[in-house]
């Protein structure tokens, strides 16, 4: 017998074996199942019973007892909520939880099918990171992957596809920017250019750089999974703005549900049903604790039944509603309520209006749609359009509740005003769009070197806010210089003319600056010394004196 | 070929993929909980550590956790059965690497690979 069939006979066996392990396997759970039936409140040992049914998903599938486990994945979800709130299962829900595994005894003796699925693709850390994969050709190539580090993106370069081929699969980048040197001849390059997007067969946008622009090329390029095509002499910032499009900065935020309903089991239902579609979701049945809930958790959502204990929807809606901060939130509430006059009366209150019950699928449509318009509209309220940052008036808002947390926990706070050097210059020798893209790389840039706790802002036209909170003008300073640099490194194009360009900035501390409207003026004395003193530099303002 | 530490409480589970990486010529070692994983790791060089999440004694967070706590510096690869965003993101969290998720597939092999150091 070869090796081969000896390793295939080997794992028809264990097939076989694990098959036959499968009906004492549940019997075992049912037999946990029924012991926490009988321990009723003492029961701890749920978690176990959770994790039986989990684990025999994962191997059930891996054998290729399809059917089997994606029903024991489907129990799986339905416990996972409850494993979580420590809620324990009613008599009922134990009884529906044993005829569930009943029908996964009898699935166990369907054949398997080794015709196995490919499995999920690797997910890996820190997904943050802007991570590029760049294929290219002699000494070019050092010089876009230093252009693109400036920019914030981190890259690996490769040599060829077999090697780019394989650092895919290892970890999916979030595009690929492949260099081409195709031949003159139109058939032949577009045979290129198909080959390769076969070759990568990747999720990961590609991006093609190609010294030959014809249609055809174009068309092979998007048709081999390219989302960008751009000609040589290579436009850096083209490029960048490109990568920018195409990579989201922000992370995929899950949306943030609230579900209030005094029916337990219909909140953990709906409930359910929006975490399956990737949301978010806590509960209350009591809505006299709506206000602290908003608060710490932040929903983006509020799915409300009509009629609550004490109050009706509408009235708790109102409650919400008081408060500035809420005002945007969407509220939609749900009811079997058919009268007319009491759904206009509410929407009045809500922006929505569920009849009970409803389908899964359209709860999951409604609420997601609300969200997405309700994020669109609070950027656009709070955002500076060009840049994303925050604008003027939100900035100063939010250094406001920074500084009183900032007292509160005794923490030092530091605030940075940062202004582009010379930048009329650059407005007036290269065009406004010259000036966006600066103003664009350095919002960029800010967004990428700094924490997600820190506030940046657009101040007004090329000046820039910044709060550091937890952070002393030391730490700031550091900060601040290790952007300058790489801002400085930066190299601009425009009509085939090269520019760089610097900034100035000005940090002031709130241990020598409390009140908000001095720790302003500090930072914006010590900008102002900055741009005196020549500009390209950073400058602390400390108690009546500036320093470096 | 590599030397693997495959933690994994599933009896047929640990048989299979250490059928198939040993065939590939790795060496696999087995362990069945966490808590055994930490031992052996910190004890034994392995190159690769492919660790189950949901084990009884010690978990697979826990394990990853503890054996980053005490600055062990190797690979962790998360073997989930579970596909939800959250539960990887846990996982990177305690300190795995990557995560491979279960149903293992026909392309095991082929991820297993990539990962090598």
């Amino acid at each position: 017998m070869s090796e081969e069939e000896n390793f295939k006979q080997q794992l028809a066996k264990l097939r076989e074996e694990f098959r036959a392990s499968l009906t004492s396997r549940i019997d075992q759970i049912v037999a946990a199942v029924d012991h926490l039936a009988g321990a009723a409140d003492t029961g701890i040992e749920f978690e176990p019973v959770f994790r039986e049914i989990h684990t025999l998903a994962g191997s059930a599938g891996t054998f290729g007892f399809h059917r089997l486990s994606d029903q024991a994945r489907q129990l799986e979800l339905i416990l996972k909520p409850m494993l979580n709130t420590g809620e324990l299962p009613d008599v009922k829900f134990i009884d529906h939880l044993r005829s569930e595994l009943q029908k996964l005894a009898g699935l166990s003796q369907e054949k398997s099918e080794p015709r196995e699925r490919p499995s999920i693709p690797l997910v890996s850390a820190q997904s943050k990171e802007r991570l590029l994969y760049l294929v290219a050709g002699g000494g070019w190539q050092q010089g876009v992957s230093l252009q693109l580090k400036h920019n914030g993106f981190r890259v690996v370069s490769f040599a060829d596809m077999d090697s780019v081929r394989t650092g895919i699969l290892r970890r999916t980048p979030r595009a690929v920017i492949i260099d081409l040197e195709l031949p003159e001849e139109v058939d032949a390059a577009v045979e290129l250019i198909t080959s390769i997007g076969r070759q990568l067969d990747t999720i990961a946008p590609l991006v093609f750089l190609a010294n030959l622009g014809v249609w055809e090329c174009r068309l092979a390029a998007v048709r081999a999974g390219a989302v960008g095509f751009l000609v040589k002499p290579l436009d850096m910032q083209e490029l960048v703005d490109m990568l920018d499009r195409i990579i989201p900065r922000e992370q995929y935020e899950p949306n943030r549900v609230l579900v209030v309903d005094d029916a337990v089991d219909l909140a953990q239902y709906y409930a359910l049903v929006l975490r399956q579609a990737g949301m978010q979701c806590e509960t209350l049945s009591d809505p006299s604790e709506i206000l602290e809930k908003m608060e710490s958790f932040k929903p983006e959502l509020v799915l409300m039944d009509l009629y609550l204990p004490g109050l009706s929807g509408m009235e708790a809606a109102q409650v919400i509603r008081q408060h500035q901060a809420y005002f945007g939130t969407p509220i939609v509430f749900l009811s079997i309520e058919w009268d007319q006059d009491v759904q206009i009366r509410t929407l009045q209150q809500g922006d929505d209006f569920l009849k009970k019950p409803v389908l899964e699928e359209y709860l999951v449509s409604a609420v997601d749609s609300r969200i997405k318009r309700a994020r669109a509209l609070w950027r656009l309220m709070y955002h500076d359009s060009l840049t994303g940052l925050l604008n003027q008036i939100t900035l100063k808002l939010r250094l406001e509740a920074e500084l009183a947390r900032s007292r509160r926990q005794g923490e030092p706070l530091s605030f940075v005003m940062l202004d582009i050097d010379r930048f009329k210059l650059v407005n007036g020798s290269f065009g406004h769009s010259a000036g966006d893209r600066v103003l664009k790389s350095l919002a960029r840039l800010l967004q990428e070197r700094l924490r997600l706790t820190d506030l940046i802002g657009r101040y007004s036209g090329e000046e820039f806010g910044v709060i550091l909170p937890e952070t002393d003008s030391a730490a700031a300073l550091r900060i601040i210089q290790g952007i300058a640099s790489r801002f400085a490194a930066i190299r601009y194009q425009h009509d085939g003319r090269n520019f760089t360009c610097s900034f100035s900035a000005g940090i002031a501390c709130s241990q020598f600056f409390p009140q908000e409207g001095q720790l302003i003026n500090a930072a914006e004395k010590a900008l102002y010394q900055a741009k005196v003193r020549g500009r390209d530099r950073v400058l602390i303002a400390q108690d009546g004196a500036i320093v470096e | 070929m590599i030397r693997i530490l495959l933690v994994e409480d599933d009896e047929f589970m640990q048989r299979m993929i250490s059928l198939r990486l040993r065939r590939l010529g790795h060496e696999v070692d087995s362990a069945v909980n966490g808590k055994e994983a930490l031992d052996m790791a910190m004890m034994g060089s392995y190159d690769l550590i492919l660790m189950d999440m949901q084990m009884p004694v010690m978990d697979g967070y826990q394990a990853s956790k503890s054996l980053r706590e005490r600055g062990y510096k190797g690979q962790i690869v998360a073997v989930t059965a579970s596909a939800m965003r959250e539960d990887s993101e846990k996982a990177i969290r305690s300190g795995c690497d990557s995560v491979i998720t279960k149903p293992v597939g026909v392309d095991f092999e082929d991820q297993v690979k990539a990962l090598m150091p």
